[in-house]
């Protein structure tokens, strides 16, 4: 496996040309940008959401590393990614790839995101423990006969926790919500679709009503507050009040872009759950700190919900 | 060694964790003996603890001085624990108006997440109440409550 040397400085490929970087997010590149002259760059989409690009005809490896900067400054590579099969060029995890992928000229790939995790890193299942990683880092990729070749990714901060990507992950990913009313009492495990479940939590009776486009932007500010969630404790508590928003839209590859979301003003618990290629995936929190917000934001959302109305 | 039950002599890193009121005091520390009388009496408690993810038995973590048990008067809930696998657990005013049973219970349900079991959706860490000997697995399996046990099949997380 290639290890990282270090980043910062220019690099060339076979033909001479400088590999170049380029950042969606607007971060400067090491070296002068120079549109078109490297052969592949990488794009960030998002942390963990990256779009490699072709510009003249290139054979890559399979086989991405995503490196982590150290406080020193040093980047090192995650060994055993994705249950050891790595982080890969796939924009599907359905087949099962060559050791090289070859990009025509102008031909981009969207890879299927990194999830911020060692095991279930981008296609593998979940595991039932995983090391999720906050902090710095970068996707590099490298020539597949070349490996010396190393086009390197902008850096991107991969958020403090699970829960608060997928919360960002569905804040951008939405384009359009319906609000139900749920069961507390009646729930099921999160990891399997139900028809009349959302996030495993039973539907009312009442029907679905769509989230107007004001409350829907509200409620992706809400999901994208750093400071209005707690995404460690868990408690002994009996839900009530319950909501659920099922959340669609722009699809990432990875996705389905449905999120299924599930909140109760007794515990102030929210549930996430995100169909992703790798599998139904849960993170939850709790939303003490912000909870007056997406109380507001359910209210609005119904407005003839009485018992919502009445909530302290 | 035991668990530890904040009785002033403790600063949890947690805030809102606090020592244990006087008044709770005796409910607390009925409910870590009845605790350790479980786990010496009946062998499911161990059993099923070892199931959870960091796979300590009930009598493993009764008997770590590095868990403290605190209380809290602004959960809004029964008990909290500060991170799945943490040590820092905080029983609510809510329990301890409910009654030792209650405490006891949440004392159970919170050792369960700081054996790992895992919040949201999940179960697991109620149903370690059934094991205990604190609920039925009538209601496990229906899913209707017995209000005469501790345990509440419709909690989760």
């Amino acid at each position: 496996m290639a290890g990282c040397r270090g980043g910062g400085s220019a690099r060339h490929d076979a033909s001479g040309v400088p590999v170049v970087r380029q950042s969606a997010s607007g971060a400067a590149p090491s070296v002068p940008a120079v549109p078109s002259a490297g052969a592949a760059e990488v794009i960030d989409s998002g942390p963990g959401q990256f779009t490699v690009r072709a510009h003249t005809p290139i054979k890559l490896a399979t086989e991405a590393h995503i490196e982590a900067r150290a406080k020193d400054g040093s980047w090192t590579a995650y060994p055993g990614l994705d249950g050891d099969t790595g982080y890969r060029l796939v924009d599907s995890c359905a087949s099962t790839p060559s050791p090289c992928r070859s990009l025509s000229a102008g031909e981009q790939l969207v890879l299927v995101p990194w999830s911020g995790t060692t095991c279930s890193a981008q296609c593998a299942a979940p595991c039932p423990a995983d090391d999720f990683h906050p902090g710095t880092h970068r996707l590099v990729v490298h020539g597949c006969e070349d490996p010396s070749l190393r086009y390197e990714g902008p850096a991107f901060e991969m958020p403090a926790s699970a829960a608060m990507l997928a919360r960002r992950r569905a804040a951008s990913e939405s384009q359009r919500a319906v609000i139900v009313r749920l069961d507390p009492r009646d729930v099921e495990g999160a990891d399997r679709f139900a028809r009349d479940r959302v996030a495993g939590f039973r539907v009312r009776a009442e029907p679905e009503q769509p989230v107007a486009a004001e409350v829907l932007t509200g409620l992706a500010t809400w999901l994208r507050s750093s400071s209005g969630f707690n995404d460690k404790v868990v408690r002994r508590c009996a839900r009530k009040h319950m909501v659920g928003f099922v959340l669609q839209g722009a699809t990432m590859p990875g996705s389905t872009g449905a999120t299924e979301m599930a909140a109760d003003f007794a515990c102030n618990s929210l549930i996430v759950v995100r169909t992703e290629q790798r599998g139904r995936i849960e993170t939850w929190s709790h939303f003490d700190a912000s909870r007056s917000e997406l109380l507001a934001l359910v209210r609005r959302a119904l407005p003839q919900d009485q018992e919502l109305a009445a909530l302290r | 060694m035991v668990m530890q039950l904040n009785l002033g002599d403790h600063v949890s890193p947690e805030p809102g964790y606090t020592a244990i009121p006087a008044g709770y005091r005796p409910d607390a520390q009925w409910a870590r003996t009845r605790a350790r009388a479980i786990a010496r009496g009946m062998p499911s408690a161990d059993a099923y603890f070892r199931t959870l993810p960091n796979a300590r038995s009930l009598t493993q973590l009764l008997a770590d001085n590095t868990i403290w048990i605190n209380y809290s008067a602004t959960i809004g809930g029964y008990g909290e624990t500060n991170a799945v696998g943490g040590k820092e657990i905080a029983i609510g005013s809510v329990a301890f108006r409910y009654g030792r049973w209650t405490v006891l219970a949440t004392l159970i349900h919170e050792l369960a997440h700081s054996n790992g079991a895992p919040g949201g959706a999940s179960k697991a860490a109620e149903q370690a109440l059934v094991a205990c000997g604190l609920g039925k697995r009538g209601e496990l399996n229906s899913g209707v409550d017995d209000p005469r046990t501790p345990f509440d099949p419709n909690i989760s997380g």
